[in-house]
This record gives C-alpha cells, structure tokens and sequence, in this order.
C-alpha cells in the first residue's frame, strides 16, 4: 500500500537554510531514512543526509523528526498518520555542514579529553582478573553507538554555546562513570568529574535517556551514581577531617 | 626516500573525479538512476539462483549501464553532496558487478552462495580452481583461473578420508594417512 506523503526537510549550508516541501511517495514497512533516499533519486540529488547501517546500529543518521531527535533509519513510517507533514531537521546542538549533515566533532574533543582505562601499574597486561559482576554494571554503558542523540537533546549545551566548553554530555559523563565502576581502573576520576568535566551542570532530568536508541538508562545509572560518587568523596568526614589536618601541617 | 606524489596522476584523478560536473551540459543521466539500474540488473540475473543465459545477458546490460555510469551529471555544489559521491562509487559499483558476474559464468558448479540452476551439484575438480578478476579500465575486468595452493599433507592428515573426499578429488588425497596405510 503507498501513498504520497508530506516531507518537510531543512535544506541549507553553514549560512543560511530554509524548510522545503515535497511530496513524496511512501510503501509499507519503510522508515523515515528511506524516504529521504527517495528524495534524493527523485527530486534532490544532492540532499545531503549522513548514514551507513540501516540498522541502528552504526548511529550515523541522527536527525530530528517533528523535532524529536531520532535515528531516521529506526522511525517508521508508519507511527504517523498518512496526512502528518513530516519534518525532517538536522541536530541542532552543533553546526551545520550541509543540509541534515552536522559536524559532530564536539563529541570527538570530549572524548579525547577523558584519560583512557588504567590499570593499577603494578598488574601486567595478561594478569587482569575481575568478576563477572563487577564488570556487569559498566556493560550496559557499552551498547552505546555513539549517535549523540543525547548530547544533542541535552539542554545543558542545546542553545547554550556558551557551556560546551565545561561540559563533556551525557554520553562521555558516562563514559567516566563507566571507567570509575570499572573493577580495574586505578585513576581517581571522580574529582575530574566534577571539576572538568561538568557533572554539577546535569540537573538530572532524564532528557538524555528518553532520546536513547538504546535504551541505555543514562542518567539513573551512569549520572546519578556518578555524582553520588564524587558527593561521597566530597563529604566524607575521613576526607575531609584529612584534608583539614593537611592543610594546617602545611599551613 | 619518501615516496613522490605524481602531480600528473593526481590532475587525472581530479578530473575523473569533476568529470559529473562537465558532463551536465550534456545532459547525462541520474547517478541514482544508473545505480537502481545496476541494482535491478543484478538483482534479477545475478542473483541467488543463477543461469547461464541469465548471466550473459546481465554482462550485455553491464556494458550499457557502464556507458551510461561514464556519463552521469550531477547538481548542486561539491560539498557533502551525495548525487556527485554516488557518482564515484558507481565505478567501484561496476566493477564489482562486473567481477560477480563474470566469476559467476564462468564456474560451471554450485557452491557455498553460488548456485547453479544448470550445474546443480558442488564439483570437485572445481575446489582448486580460483578464479582472479582484475580491473581493466573502468569498465573491463580480465578474469584468469589460478591454481589453489595445495594443502600441507600432515594437515590433510588432520582430517577424517571419508570427510575429504565429499570436497576433494582422488588426486589431491594421493598422500593421505589412510591410502598410505591400506597399501
Ligand atoms: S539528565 Fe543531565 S545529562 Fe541528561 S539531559 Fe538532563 S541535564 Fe543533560
Ligand atoms: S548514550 Fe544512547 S543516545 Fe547517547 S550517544 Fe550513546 S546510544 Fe546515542
Ligand atoms: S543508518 Fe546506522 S543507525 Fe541509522
């Protein structure tokens, strides 16, 4: 069963852009990604859109849909009724390249910034021994593809430029969570948490887990322990009687 | 020494690569439209089961399509543009069908994902021969058959005779364990 639908999609550069409308026809079982190869072999060549898999599982299509930031491959056609105009918009935390196509590379700075996995120095590779449900808790945080719905969706930089310098997102706040639960990491990442990577700046409003294709839960079990972490260490009486005593030996 | 980028063959490369963009005025076809072709093409005569009629036709159609893929245009600037991208890949697109194709007429068998409507069984004296395309051009692809390089004896010797021979022929199991016992 087909029909012709109403597509609304951004066309544009780093300057200027506007809505275009076209109608386009639609089959049964096809997704929003489809649709805009649709345009593309008929109406507007160079449509530019960014994808690879299909599948939702590469992350690459990251658009948002009536606004609601979404994998384009994973949105069925069929969850909107055959009048809805359907608009079809780039990511709008980080800037236009062309058309749905937004360079991402604030993503690849935050992840840079975050010190990889280390293990205590005293164990060699060949000798990491953990149990299974250590390590069970960080797994979760794995299945992320990196489609950056949630740093997109995140109202901490979402219009406000001005924090994407102190910020490192959901996605890389997790990745430091995943690293300090990690059984075998020996860095103490939990100031850094707080301190450079802007962990106070999440007010916990789950924003970042609702728009996850994979359902990862974001904030209750990356965010939240992490600050209960950094807040342990922070109030600890032990840490700060010893920080106290510190200071005045060295004052 | 560092290698030296050869000027002349990086302007040809670039040209190759504008040439949708001079070919407008023309009035070349549609990338997209070439490639649904090519898909269609392959699809319907190279596909899951195959024919030997099926197949030569699919080579006559590759050499239209390779005419048309030479020609295609594209609109729009050269930034992120995917009509101009889809018109580079077309050449790797051809080849690849070209090379599928070819390969596929030529091996008078079934095996694995290779099915032969009008060879319906797996053949023996087929394992060992390979079947190596490459490029000629843009749109030709040389196909010559190779040897396989026999197996190690004492790794033939790892496995069961009676496994062996459903794949190979009397000739390459000369030196088996269990022939070299039963003389
Ligand atoms: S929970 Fe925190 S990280 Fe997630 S969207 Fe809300 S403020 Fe941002
Ligand atoms: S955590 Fe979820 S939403 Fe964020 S990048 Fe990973 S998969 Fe995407
Ligand atoms: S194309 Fe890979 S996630 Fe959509």
């Amino acid at each position: 069963m087909s029909y012709d639908a109403h597509f609304r999609v951004w066309r544009g550069d780093d300057e200027k852009g506007e809505l275009v409308d076209y109608p386009v026809a639609v089959n049964e079982g096809e997704v929003v990604l489809d649709i805009i190869h649709r345009l593309q072999q008929t109406q507007a060549q160079d449509l530019a859109v960014r994808w690879n898999c299909k599948a939702g599982k590469c992350g690459s299509c990251s658009v948002e849909i009536n606004g609601k930031p979404r994998l384009a491959c994973m949105t069925r056609m069929s969850t909107f009724t055959e009048e809805e105009v359907i608009t079809v918009t780039p990511l709008r935390t980080f800037p236009v390249i062309r058309d749905l196509v937004t360079d991402v590379s604030f993503n690849y700075t935050k992840a840079r910034e975050i010190p990889s996995f280390a293990p205590p120095p005293d164990v060699e590779p060949g000798d990491y021994r953990m149990q299974q449900v250590d390590v069970e808790r960080s797994q979760e945080f794995r299945k992320c593809i990196e489609c950056f719905l949630c740093q997109n969706t995140c109202h901490v930089v979402r219009d406000h430029e001005e924090n994407k310098e102190n910020f490192a997102g959901p996605r890389y706040l997790m990745r430091v969570a995943e690293l300090d639960m990690h059984p075998l990491d020996a860095a103490d990442r939990k100031e850094a948490a707080q301190e450079e990577h802007g962990l106070g700046y999440c007010n916990i409003t789950k924003c970042c887990t609702e728009v996850c294709p994979e359902h990862i839960k974001i904030t209750d079990n990356a965010l939240i322990p992490l600050k209960e972490r950094v807040v342990d260490r922070k109030y600890d009486p032990v840490v700060w009687l010893g920080k106290k005593i510190f200071k005045r030996a060295g004052a | 020494m560092r290698p030296a980028v050869l000027i002349d063959e990086v302007t040809k490369a670039q040209e190759r690569a504008l040439l949708p963009y001079s070919s407008a005025t023309e009035g070349g076809e549609n990338p997209f439209v070439v490639q649904l072709e090519l898909q269609k093409t392959m699809n319907e005569l190279v596909g899951i089961i195959r024919k030997s009629e099926e197949m030569e036709q699919a080579l006559k159609a590759l050499q239209e399509i390779a005419t048309k893929a030479r020609t295609v245009t594209v609109e729009g600037g050269r930034a992120f543009n995917p009509g101009w991208h889809l018109a580079l890949d077309l050449r790797n697109m051809l080849l690849v069908s070209l090379c599928v194709a070819k390969a596929a007429l030529e091996r008078q068998e079934s095996r694995g994902g290779h099915t032969r409507d009008d060879f319906p069984v797996m053949d023996s004296d087929w394992r060992h021969q390979l079947l190596v395309l490459s490029a000629n051009g843009e749109d030709d692809v040389h196909l010559v058959r190779q040897e396989q390089v026999p197996m190690r004896p004492e790794l033939l010797d790892l496995f069961e005779l009676d496994e062996l021979k459903k794949y190979y022929t009397g000739e390459e199991l000369g030196g088996h364990r269990a022939g070299e016992a039963a003389k």
